[in-house]
This record gives structure tokens, C-alpha cells and sequence, in this order.
């Protein structure tokens, strides 16, 4: 083998710079998120519903983007003759956090999610659901002093059963016991409260769907995060009512939303829109606020040719779609 | 010193091999860099680049051998056929595309 490598010696020698420099720009990676625009997905393919008076429709999709946590020097550059990817800060609550612990708590929102979708959209179509929430540790950030861990359910905290109001009411600069189930197991944990009221815990709503009129079945994928909740309740609920809104329309969109069909504000907008767009989708579901005005912005920006409905709720996505509201 | 396979000791076959595998990986190893870089860019896009894995794939296992019989004739020139390098090289590399290939279906079947 030495041989062989004194024959190259020169060709090793003029490579060795350029060959580490090339190695560093594809490795280290950088303190940035990168945001690629993605696919859309249709919501037939993630909830499927089981029982009479249902009517089947692939109309509706919601939209994933893919958030590159922490890219390279090579990626930067790629997205730098890209015009489509945008490189952002990376969110402070994302440093010292692993990539495993992201994607889990990424997971987490999007069950979350899905079952909100679930219960606003039965509610919606008047179908009856019984469920019991109850909060599950989505992240335990770096500064945390906690024996909780990621994806334990809080049963208790300070043996108060209400534990977001426990969480509220409990004393600053203190340890404190909670009660959790780990891997089906009840089990003691402790968690401290700084003196800035932060526990360094992210919690996340969760719902044990008890029983329902029509059973369903959600579909396990690597996509994560709560962002396709409007969507998944929008088109359950027209799967579940008399009347068909889509009318051969193409819709996608994205927002988070609740048990009570309240939706919430989401990121990359530009590329979800820019993903819509290029998937030929008609119109275009995004939360009131900032997000309408950002995905405005983009419309006019690139001039793109979509309907874009803001909406407040379920209730409102509703009656966009049926009287098909522009901006 | 007993002899192995087509006369050639066991630490030269050994080293060989490893000479051949390290100098195919110095060579390819950017490539694959690249390729992973961009599926995790574009994921969407990511049937293309693990085709791009897949050939790279092929290209490594056939300049590993390559290689490897290059650092055996140092030891015994002229003892493999031009032909038996050239089978041995396009087999290795059929046989790592047929795993690359393997794998990129079965990673396409996640999503």
C-alpha cells in the first residue's frame, strides 16, 4: 500500500488543500435553516374514513416544505444560485437540540394535529366523537433541568391533574414532581422552574379519540409537523357532510388548528405557496395575519395566478370554499 | 509461507484489497457527499440522486478492484488476464449497483 502511495505522492500532495477544503464545505455544517419548497399531499392518503355517508374526494392536499436544519457550507451555496431556497436564521429554540430529537417532536405535532382535525371536523359535520385530551413532552430543551423526557405523557404535576394550570401556578426557582406515563409505565419525574417562569419544556396537546360515529384511520409519515391540521379538517369535513365543495377545484393550504377549529399561524409560507403554484393547486388556505400578507406578497411578487383564502377557523375555511372569496 | 488464492499470500491479497478500497474512496467520497447533500436539499427530487448513488456506486466497486489489481501486480506482475480483471471489476460493480439500487427502493418506500 505505501508503494502505491509514494507512486501518487505528487498527485496526493497537489490534492491534499483543495481535496480537505472540498471535504470541510460538504460536512461542517452551519447555524442556519434552509427551507426548500416541497410536494403537496393528498389528504385521502393520510386519514382514511370507514362507514356509510361518506363521499371519497382527493381534492384537497396539504403542503409540506422541507426544513433543512443546519446545512452545510455546499447547501448554502446551492441555495444561493437557487432562488427557490431560502437560508434563515435558525431558531434559537432549535440550538443544541439533534436532528432525532426534532424529527420525534416534529411527529408529535403532527398527531396532534391530525386527531384536532379529526374532532373539529366531526364536530363541524354535527358527527358525534367523544375524546379526553392530555399533554405529551414534545421537547426538553438544553437548559431544562428535568428527568422528564421527550414523548413522556404528564399525567400529574404536583399531584394536580390539571397539569397546564399546575405548570402555571407553581413556584419559580424550585424543583417539582410530576407523574408520567413512559413507555406505558407510570413513572415519578422531577422538573424545575427558573426564575424567568421557563421550565424549558415544550408540551403539546394531545387527544385519545375515545369513540366516534365514523371510524377512521390515520397513516403513519416521515412528514411531520402541525401545519397540515386545516387542510386534514377541511376536506374530512366535506368527506363527512351532504355536499361536495370542491367542485373539480384543486385545493391545498396549510395553518395548524384545535380541537375547537380555531386555526394558528405556521412557517415558509413563500415555499408552500411556491409549491401550490407549481403543483397547479386552484386556491389557497392560509391563516389571517401575517401569513395572508406574506403569501400576498409572494402572489404579487411572482405573479401568480391562485386564489388565496384567509381564514380564522374551520368555520371560515368553510365558507370560503363555498363562496370562493378572493384575498 | 503458505500461498492462497491464484498464488498470492493472504497479507497481499489484504492489503491490496485495502489499497484499492481507499484509493476508490479518496476519489469517489466527494461525489457521494454531493449526492447526499442534494437529497437532503431536495428531497423531492431524491429518485435522482439516489440513481446518481447508485452509479457512483457501481464506479466505486469497479475502480476498487481496479485498484487492487494494480497494487497485486507490484507483487507479481502479469498475473491476472486483462479479462479476468475486467469480469471481476463489472461483477463487483453490478453487484453494488444491485445493493444501491436495493436501497434507494426501499428508501423511496418510506415516503
Amino acid at each position: 500500500m505505501r508503494e502505491m502511495f509514494y507512486r501518487h505522492r505528487r498527485l496526493f500532495t497537489i490534492l491534499a488543500l483543495p481535496y480537505l477544503i472540498l471535504i470541510v464545505l460538504l460536512v461542517v455544517r452551519t447555524d442556519a435553516r434552509a427551507y426548500v419548497p416541497g410536494d403537496l399531499v393528498p389528504i385521502d392518503e393520510v386519514i382514511t374514513l370507514e362507514g356509510e355517508h361518506v363521499h371519497e374526494t382527493d381534492a384537497f392536499h396539504s403542503i409540506y416544505v422541507m426544513g433543512v436544519d443546519r446545512p452545510t457550507f455546499f447547501q448554502r451555496g446551492v441555495a444561493f444560485f437557487d432562488g427557490n431556497v431560502i437560508i434563515d436564521d435558525l431558531p434559537e429554540h432549535r440550538e443544541g437540540l439533534s436532528d432525532r430529537e426534532i424529527f420525534t417532536a416534529n411527529q408529535i405535532s403532527r398527531q396532534s394535529a391530525t386527531h384536532a382535525a379529526i374532532i373539529a371536523s366531526f364536530k363541524a359535520a354535527g358527527r358525534t366523537i367523544d375524546y379526553e385530551p392530555f399533554d405529551t413532552v414534545r421537547l426538553v430543551y438544553p437548559f431544562a433541568d428535568t428527568t422528564l423526557r421527550q414523548e413522556d405523557e404528564l399525567l400529574a404535576v404536583n399531584e394536580e391533574d390539571d397539569v397546564r394550570k399546575a405548570l402555571e401556578e407553581a413556584e419559580t426557582g424550585q424543583m417539582h414532581t410530576a407523574k408520567v406515563l413512559r413507555d406505558g409505565e407510570e413513572t415519578a419525574a422531577e422538573l424545575y422552574r427558573h426564575a424567568d417562569g421557563m421550565y424549558g419544556l415544550s408540551l403539546a396537546r394531545q387527544y385519545r379519540i375515545t369513540s366516534s360515529e365514523v371510524s377512521f384511520k390515520v397513516h403513519a409519515s416521515l412528514i411531520g409537523g402541525p401545519s397540515g391540521g386545516l387542510m386534514q379538517a377541511l376536506d374530512l369535513y366535506n368527506r363527512l357532510s351532504e355536499e361536495d365543495l370542491t367542485q373539480s377545484r384543486v385545493i391545498a393550504g396549510t395553518g395548524t388548528i384545535d380541537a375547537e377549529g380555531r386555526v394558528g399561524a405556521i412557517g415558509g409560507v413563500r415555499e408552500k405557496l411556491i409549491t401550490a403554484v407549481d403543483k397547479n393547486a386552484d386556491i389557497f388556505f392560509i391563516p389571517e395575519g401575517d401569513n395572508h400578507d406574506t403569501a400576498l406578497d409572494v402572489k404579487r411578487e411572482k405573479d401568480f395566478d391562485i386564489e388565496i383564502i384567509a381564514v380564522d377557523s374551520l368555520h371560515s375555511a368553510i365558507e370560503g370554499l363555498k363562496e370562493g372569496e378572493h384575498e | 509461507m503458505s500461498k492462497t488464492l491464484r498464488g498470492f499470500r493472504k497479507r497481499e491479497l489484504f492489503l491490496s484489497t485495502l489499497t484499492g478500497f481507499l484509493f476508490a474512496l479518496f476519489i469517489l467520497l466527494p461525489f457521494f457527499l454531493v449526492w447526499i447533500n442534494l437529497i437532503i436539499l431536495y428531497m423531492r427530487h431524491a429518485e435522482w440522486f439516489l440513481a446518481l448513488i447508485t452509479l457512483t456506486l457501481a464506479v466505486f466497486g469497479y475502480l476498487s478492484v481496479r485498484f487492487t489489481h494494480k497494487t497485486l501486480a507490484m507483487y507479481r506482475p502479469h498475473t491476472l488476464t486483462k479479462r479476468e480483471r475486467l469480469i471481476e471489476g463489472v461483477s463487483v460493480a453490478a453487484l453494488l449497483a444491485g445493493a444501491g439500487l436495493a436501497g434507494s427502493l426501499y428508501f423511496l418506500a418510506q415516503f
